[in-house]
């Protein structure tokens, strides 16, 4: 497997060429008299051509605006000569629903690529038998190696376990016999397992939900208290439930979690004890925004909203600002009868 | 913006002249606002011996510029046949040169060349329509399956052809206007290659016919122009003029023409032989009486190799200087020429253009220390012209940017 200079450029497929009326994504790298011509980025950077006809639906009022060099964005196959390699793209033709699905697959491909070729650099192996022995059959048994990749974060055996090679030796007797070897050897094993776990480690998500919560029976704040720990109390280790004042009668409850599905439904499970409680003692429970994934921009403003309101709250006093008390002076007295005639 | 850049670039080039001038004060005679040109008469080399020559560039030291209007001379006399012969026999000879160097992979280069060689035999078809022709040739041939590589084949043949006459400024518009045209085309969308191919090859011909067409277009548009009694002053053997005059004789409009002499080629003598079959009384001038009989002249009919997007014209040389003499005589000067010559070229002097050079006899032995100016053409700006007659229309020349824009777009 070792050489010299190991070959670190493959495609992240099997099939050298992909296939008509399939979304690829392409970056732009010039643009010529009749079309643009750019590389495919999941077919190792092999050239593809977009005519101008192919750019838009509308009529093109300036060219520069649709394409620029460098951009990187899905299109349609037209056609494809894989004899002689030239491809037909058109980004005219290309749905939304391709577009979602393309960059998905991109995405993926390109972890997995990343993945594969510093394995291949670090033990100075060929990137293309990486993809041979290991990729390519991920790719065909799993449907995209990046799902494999998910499993072998756990479970590393159950995915590489069952791949194999066939390797020719010539036997005792001297007759050539092929021989079936596991295709993943434990350096490349270990290696790989490191890579993934360390790339595809799977980050916790926070999910929320915002309510009103409402208590004007005596022992009103008790009851309030009472009713948040037992939202608390509804979370598990796995989606532990906290729930924060943001301003009266405004709090937010969270979890985090790795499923997201779970995470719903504990939150849920809180906001339901939470009505129990404060229901008992004759209050009140308003859902404002029931739980949710959030993104990091949800957080932030999130956390602007909470310290206007915080700022808004202080109490300030009353007499802060008054101003200093004037003293009302004199000019003195001035003996105006002593020198005051001129003298000749 | 294409102004301003030039204009920049001139700038810079004027600033650099002002350097070379203080260096070689005793070449002050030779000075030239080119500092491009400049440079290469200081290196004290030839200035041909620059150009790079192709595999199939036209390895004679005179420019197929010449050898073209010597061919499409349409007047069969024992000087044009002569020269007929010597043009096929140096055609030949290039082509056997030419194949003695090329390996199989080259083969549909060579073909383009062939079928435009083929094409450019007819006397009466432009150097750019034979151009066209060969290029619809090429997208027939083509065995390509994807439009990428189509467009390739397309671009490669296109070159080869601009390479060949690098001095031809409509066999390079023809070219680039050619591609333009057939791939600007929803039938590209077809699904299937070969509905999209022949698409194109439909444009190709369309595109073909058009140019053919140009002539008559022009000639039905300039009549309007053309009025009884009136004498008309031509330059050069422009085959758009000669149509113009022919059609305006058809209608039995009564004028008269007066045709410079044209050397060196010796135009002016085989226009006045075509005109006077058709009963147009002509008057044959020297080139250099022109001013002489400006007084008599109605107006002026040059035909152009190129029309420049400042909307100025390259023609054969002596038009500037005609223009120059019309214009302070308040004579309008008519250009008539076909939209394929549109070239995507701004040149703000003669020194711009690329020098397209031909053999020049006077008769006597020239001692070798004289220079003689070997140009063909000059560039005659727009402020000198009065109306463009194309087949796109009877413009000014400040809509040609217009016009190329559209042809562009």
């Amino acid at each position: 497997m070792a050489s010299q200079t190991p070959n670190l450029e493959c495609r992240m497929y099997e099939a050298k060429y992909p296939e008509v009326d399939m979304a690829v994504m392409i970056q732009v790298k010039n643009i010529a008299d009749m079309g643009a011509y750019v590389s495919l980025l999941e077919y190792n950077n092999i050239e593809g051509m977009i005519l101008f006809s192919e750019l838009s639906r509308r009529r093109i009022r300036s060219v520069s605006s649709l394409i620029k060099v460098g951009r990187i964005e899905p299109v349609m196959v037209l056609r494809v000569d894989k004899e002689k390699g030239y491809i037909d793209l058109s980004k005219r033709r290309v749905s939304e629903e391709d577009i979602q699905t393309c960059e998905e697959r991109y995405n993926k491909s390109k972890l997995v690529h990343s993945i594969m070729r510093h394995v291949a650099e670090t033990l100075s192996i060929d990137l293309e038998d990486l993809y041979v022995n290991i990729g390519w059959p991920l790719y065909r048994r799993h449907g995209h190696a990046f799902e494999a990749f998910k499993i072998l974060v756990t479970d590393p055996d159950s995915v590489l376990g069952p791949l194999t090679r066939e390797i020719k030796e010539v036997g005792p007797d001297g007759q050539e016999v092929t021989k079936v070897v596991p295709a993943v050897t434990e350096e490349v094993k270990d290696a790989l397992v490191k890579n993934i776990r360390r790339r595809m480690t799977p980050q916790p998500m926070k999910i929320r939900a915002d309510i009103e919560l409402k208590c004007f029976q005596f022992d009103g704040v008790v009851h309030i208290k009472e009713a948040m720990k037992n939202a608390e109390a509804a979370g598990n280790e796995d989606c532990p439930v906290k729930i924060k004042l943001v301003a009266p009668p405004l709090y937010v409850l969270t979890t985090q979690t790795l499923d997201k599905e779970q995470g719903i439904e504990i939150l849920n499970k809180a906001i339901a004890a939470c009505t129990e409680t404060i229901e008992t003692h004759k209050g009140k429970l308003v859902v404002k925004e029931g739980a949710r994934a959030v993104s990091e921009r949800d957080e932030k403003m999130l956390t602007e909203h909470m310290a206007k309101l915080r700022l808004d709250n202080e109490e300030m006093s009353g007499d802060e600002d008054s101003g200093d008390e004037e003293e009302d002076t004199g000019m003195g007295e001035v003996d105006l009868d002593a020198g005051a005639g001129i003298i000749e | 913006m294409i102004f301003l850049e030039k204009a920049t670039v001139y700038y810079l080039q004027f600033f650099h002249f002002e350097e070379f001038s203080q260096e070689k004060k005793k070449s002050m005679w030779r000075r030239s606002p080119s500092f491009i040109l400049d440079e290469r008469r200081s290196s004290n080399s030839p200035p041909m011996a620059d150009t790079t020559r192709g595999p199939f560039q036209n390895p004679d030291s005179i420019s197929a510029y010449y050898q073209t209007r010597a061919a499409h001379h349409g007047v069969i006399t024992s000087d044009w046949l002569a020269q007929a012969q010597a043009a096929v026999g140096g055609v030949s000879g290039d082509a056997q040169h030419d194949l003695s160097v090329t390996d199989l992979g080259n083969e549909k280069s060579f073909n383009v060349i062939e079928e435009f060689n083929n094409w450019r035999k007819q006397p009466d078809l432009a150097e750019a329509v034979a151009a066209i022709r060969a290029l619809a040739a090429v997208i027939r041939a083509s065995e390509a399956s994807t439009m990428m590589e189509l467009e390739i084949e397309l671009k490669k043949a296109s070159d080869t052809l601009k390479s060949w006459d690098k001095t031809s400024i409509s066999l390079t518009a023809g070219c680039d206007l050619f591609i333009r045209y057939v791939t600007r085309t929803s039938a590209l969308e077809y699904e299937d290659f070969n509905s999209a191919k022949s698409r194109l090859l439909e444009r190709a011909e369309k595109f073909g016919e058009i140019s053919c067409k140009a002539r008559r277009i022009i000639a039905m548009l300039s009549q309007d122009f053309i009025f009884d009694g009136c004498t008309i002053l031509v330059h050069g053997l422009s085959r758009v003029v000669l149509e113009i005059l022919k059609t305006a004789a058809q209608n039995n409009k009564l004028f008269r023409v007066l045709c410079t002499e044209g050397r060196p080629d010796g135009t002016g003598v085989l226009l006045s032989s075509e005109l006077s079959k058709l009963d147009i009384p002509v008057k044959l001038l020297l080139d250099s009486a022109v001013a002489y009989s400006m007084d008599e002249v109605d107006m002026v009919f040059v035909g152009a190799d190129g029309v420049v997007e400042s909307g100025g014209i390259i023609n054969m040389m002596g038009t500037y200087q005609i223009a120059l003499v019309a214009h302070s005589m308040n004579k309008p000067v008519y250009v008539a020429a076909e939209s394929y010559k549109f070239a995507r070229l701004y040149p703000l002097d003669q020194k711009d253009m690329a020098p397209a050079l031909r053999p020049i006899e006077f008769g006597v032995k020239i001692p070798t220390k004289v220079e003689v100016e070997r140009s063909a053409r000059d560039y005659t700006p727009p402020q000198y012209l009065t109306l463009l007659f194309t087949d796109l229309g009877v413009l000014s020349p400040s809509v040609v940017s217009d016009e190329l824009i559209q042809l562009y777009l």
